[in-house]
């Protein structure tokens, strides 16, 4: 195991898939948070925590990922600590805006017409 | 006398270019193309400029008495003087848990953030372009081991740390409901960012069909050959 860890090419990243998708099987909050940080760029975190509805134990752990991979920052301002995106996340939420933008849009159209 | 004065400017704007290329490590001859950066280096030219105008209006030697020398000696210190001037600050005042530098660099930084965004906002659309055509056909579920782990192993010396962030990110990909050709671009959103365009090209071409999306089957003909 330890090889993997110590390896300079591609061990690391080999190493680091294999331990953080056996974690995180099963577990969409990180993605939840990163969806509702595209539309908001930047919001309270009480705020997001409201917003994805998981226990506090689940978001801190959703969000500590995120951060260890480089695609959201806290910043502390006159309102608190807030979640905002770097600039990786903000690449990876101009995609993910189009993506999900669609599946948003059709989710309110079929909502309105069940109305 | 000319060259001295070309001479402090290029230091000022060697400097400036260094920093532009510390922040756009993927393609940072594209970053240094744009109009926003130009305008950076050339501020900081300026700067060394004028700290050599300076130093000749008060006719500080440096202590170089060969009269030769003096000149080059002023044109070293306008351009190091510039620097350390420009990212100098006088004081800090504390924000909550932010630390605000107050003096010249809070202008610099001030003038760095804009120049990021406005390159940063010309690029996007070229890297997006660029990804899309790059990752026409690859398949993400084939290709977000392979991919960066070939990647990884031409460049040899990326720091453990970057892989390990990697490595959670493509985690998080391959868990998120999300169609696959978007987490082909994110993937090679991410990896451009860390090896630059040519290298994700490359790799994507060597590795071809390893990684390609297997075309769709083709459609029955209508037509049905004769029964003889």
């Amino acid at each position: 195991m330890q090889k993997f860890a110590q390896s300079d090419d591609f061990g690391s990243f080999l190493w680091s898939v294999q331990q953080a998708v056996h974690q995180r099987k099963g577990q969409d909050t990180p993605m939840l948070i990163m969806h509702n940080l595209a539309r908001q760029k930047k919001t309270p975190v009480a705020q997001m925590m409201t917003r994805v509805k998981v226990s506090w134990a689940d978001f801190n752990d959703a969000l500590k990922y995120l951060e260890e991979a480089g695609l959201v920052k806290m910043e502390e301002d006159e309102n608190g600590s807030m979640l905002c995106l770097t600039e990786e996340g903000r690449h990876w939420a101009q995609t993910i805006n189009g993506e999900w933008g669609e599946a948003d849009e059709a989710e309110n159209a079929s909502g309105e017409e069940r109305e | 006398m000319w060259l001295e004065w070309a001479v402090a400017g290029l230091f000022g704007a060697l400097i400036g270019a260094a920093e532009i290329v510390s922040q756009f490590r993927d393609e940072p001859d594209d970053a240094l193309r744009t109009l926003p950066a130009l305008g950076y280096l050339l501020f900081n030219a300026l700067a060394s400029l004028f700290a050599l105008a300076i130093i000749r209006i008060f006719g500080w030697t440096m202590g170089v008495e060969d009269p030769a020398l003096t000149g080059w000696a002023q044109v070293v210190v306008a351009g190091f003087g510039a620097m350390a001037l420009l990212r100098a600050s006088i004081f800090t005042v504390r924000e909550g848990e932010r630390v605000i530098p107050i003096g010249p660099s809070r202008f610099l930084e001030v003038v760095l953030a804009s120049v990021k965004d406005s390159v940063d906002r010309k690029r996007a659309e070229q890297r997006g372009i660029s990804v899309s055509d790059i990752m026409k056909d690859v398949d993400f579920q084939k290709a977000w081991v392979a991919l960066p782990a070939y990647c990884f192993g031409l460049l040899q010396n990326l720091p453990q740390e970057e892989q390990d962030k990697f490595g959670k990110k493509m985690a998080l990909l391959a868990n998120a409901p999300m169609s696959d050709r978007v987490k082909s671009l994110l993937l090679g959103l991410s990896l451009m960012n860390l090896v630059g365009e040519k290298v994700l090209a490359t790799a994507v071409r060597n590795l071809d069909k390893e990684i390609r999306a297997d075309p769709p089957p083709p459609q029955e003909s209508k037509t049905t050959s004769p029964n003889f």
